[in-house]
């Protein structure tokens, strides 16, 4: 059983559990970038036979037909009607619109560690003997910092929309949160290391990685006002946070019960 | 996927008969990232209206896009919004095909009309003759597409059933059958059935067209089979899909989005790069079936029909009508 709590205490535990996602996320680029079938879509110049404006007629020499039609076998492929057996087989695309994916996906990850780094120490003084527990939370460190890096693999897909989309973003209020969020992460990756825990004495460093809850509201509206906002988005938000939701109201309660025996054996 | 929400769409046990083993079958196919659908997955399930498809695409040379590829077929019929299947955009092809029957289906025009029509779909396209346009299709969620629709004008229409002088604006109306789609069940919140609306004049355009197939084929069930409005100078969500009832009414209609969130789905809906969305810009837009990175082109002004449709907002504000 040792043995069990020492390897769940190890990097060999932590390092596949926050890389894991890594790969996904690329296998998902290399693989669901396309379709078998299709070719890249970019705009093209106009064309150089002039079409005749007011006719209502097919002109057969000029157009291509094949760019708008589709074959029987694509149609029922659609349809989901394809025959038993058959020889015609046509691949699903299994990712339409890879850049929303890549954004969704990578922002889901850095939620789930950032969730998970917070949710490590209020388990821990909720379940002070459990040794899973601590073993668990020999892991701050690593997965806050998984927290970040996917968080620069979502911001930094994002960038790939271009400025324009940027500056006329920059006053939706979910896109200043996600700024915002970004930018205390930053901060708290780059003092995620034994130098800057010295140079700024233990309990300064603690301090400011306590701005880490303040980032719990500011993500909560970033995900669920992202896009297209419904209750559905809402509810997945809730989903998302629900640890967090749950775990630290319990863990203020049990440290606010603990303050008061503490002053009421001290009075006594 | 490692983490997913679950399928929405996924119908009891009592709706499903081979269909759900037809689902667990895609669900390993999927997962063994074959993604092939052909070979071992029969499906039982009508498809659309097959009437009066021209044998080579009637193409209506007035509407052609020349700066744009048209989007592949499998990114348009595998990539649709279609809130009563699933809110998931790659799951409708799916959930649509689950035996849904789009085949009969009678068309209902009524209203201020002085020729109310109750007709078969299929009756109706040969009666009207098909033709194609290739019209630009964008969504509010800011991403485009350039799509081969094949129907007719609704101002064809229009023209035969007659409506009154009490007629302003016309009222269109989607289908409600709790049995065949679980999301009207699900998403309880929006008002149930799907309404859209438009001006009458905006419906007399004739840029204004209802679709009963896409590249040459029917429309699959998840493209709105079989009878759907196509508004191209509007955001996509105008373009209400598997049409039952087209009524001609004396006050604005009320629709489905504009019930749902006032302040960010207007009546009008004119696609407009300078008035944004409330929480995104619609500055610009993605070009699905672009490459992954950079793939973002700008938003025309009334989605590059600017010229054809401008004078019907002559001097409105269009920060206000949006």
């Amino acid at each position: 059983m040792r043995a069990f709590y020492r390897f769940v205490g190890s990097r060999w535990f932590i390092l596949p559990l926050v890389s894991l996602p890594f790969f996904y996320i690329l296998w998902l680029f290399w693989d669901g970038g396309g379709f078998a079938a299709v070719q890249s879509q970019e705009p093209k110049p106009a064309e150089e036979s002039q079409v005749i404006e007011q006719e209502d007629e097919s002109t057969d020499e000029e157009f291509d037909f094949s760019q708008f039609t589709v074959s029987e076998e694509e149609f029922q492929a659609a349809t989901g009607e394809v025959e038993e057996g058959s020889e015609e087989t046509v691949e699903v695309v299994e990712v339409v619109n890879l850049h929303e994916v890549l954004t969704d996906e990578t922002g889901k990850y850095a939620i789930l560690y950032f969730v998970w780094v917070l949710s490590l120490s209020p388990l821990k003084s909720l379940f002070r003997r459990n040794k899973f527990v601590s073993a668990l939370n020999r892991h701050r460190r690593t997965i806050g910092l998984a927290c970040f890096f996917y968080a620069c693999l979502h911001f930094g897909v994002y960038l790939t929309n271009g400025w324009k989309t940027l500056v006329s973003d920059i006053s939706r209020l979910y896109i200043i949160a996600g700024l915002i969020a970004f930018a205390v992460l930053f901060v708290l990756a780059v003092t995620s290391n034994n130098w800057s825990l010295r140079k700024l004495g233990g309990r300064k460093w603690k301090r400011l990685h306590r701005v880490s809850y303040l980032l719990i509201p500011l993500l909560f509206y970033h995900q669920a006002f992202a896009g297209k906002y419904s209750w559905e988005t809402l509810r997945e938000t809730l989903f998302w946070f629900s640890p967090l939701i749950v775990l630290q109201p319990l863990r203020i309660y049990q440290q606010l019960k603990l303050r008061k025996e503490k002053a009421a054996k001290a009075a006594s | 996927m490692l983490i997913k929400t679950p399928q929405s769409w996924q119908l009891p046990e009592s709706a499903a008969t081979d269909e759900s083993t037809y689902q667990s079958r895609r669900d390993v196919i999927k997962k063994l990232g074959l993604g092939a659908v052909g070979g071992a997955l029969p499906m039982a399930g009508a498809h659309a209206a097959t009437a009066g498809f021209p044998e080579k695409p009637n193409i209506n040379n007035k509407y052609l896009i020349k700066d744009r590829k048209p989007t592949p077929y499998p990114y348009v019929t595998g990539y649709n919004n279609f809130y009563e299947f699933t809110t998931q955009k790659q799951e409708v092809r799916f959930a649509a095909n689950q035996g849904w029957k789009t085949e009969p289906w009678t068309l209902e025009v009524g209203g201020h009309v002085e020729k109310p029509l109750k007709v078969d779909v299929n009756d109706l396209c040969k009666e009207m003759g098909i033709e194609m346009r290739i019209y630009r299709f964008r969504c509010v969620e800011a991403w485009s597409m350039v799509i081969p629709w094949d129907g007719f004008p609704l101002s064809k229409l229009i023209k035969k059933v007659q409506p009154t002088s009490k007629a302003k604006y016309v009222k269109f109306t989607t289908f409600e059958d709790r049995k065949a789609a679980p999301g009207f069940n699900r998403y309880p919140h929006y008002d149930w059935p799907y309404t859209e609306g438009l001006r009458l004049d905006e419906a007399n355009h004739d840029l204004t067209f209802l679709a009963a197939g896409v590249f040459g084929k029917p429309l699959p069930n998840q493209n709105g089979a079989p009878l759907r409005l196509v508004v191209p100078w509007k955001y996509g969500f105008k373009s209400i899909k598997s049409l039952v009832r087209i009524d001609f009414t004396e006050d604005e209609p009320k629709t489905l989005w504009n019930s749902a969130a006032p302040n960010e789905y207007g009546f009008y809906s004119n696609v407009n790069p300078k008035v944004s969305h409330p929480r995104w810009s619609q500055a610009t837009e993605r070009v699905i079936g672009g490459k992954t990175f950079g793939a973002r082109i700008d938003t025309l002004m009334f989605n590059g029909y600017e010229e054809q449709v401008a004078p019907l907002y002559k001097g409105m504000d269009l920060k206000k009508f949006f």
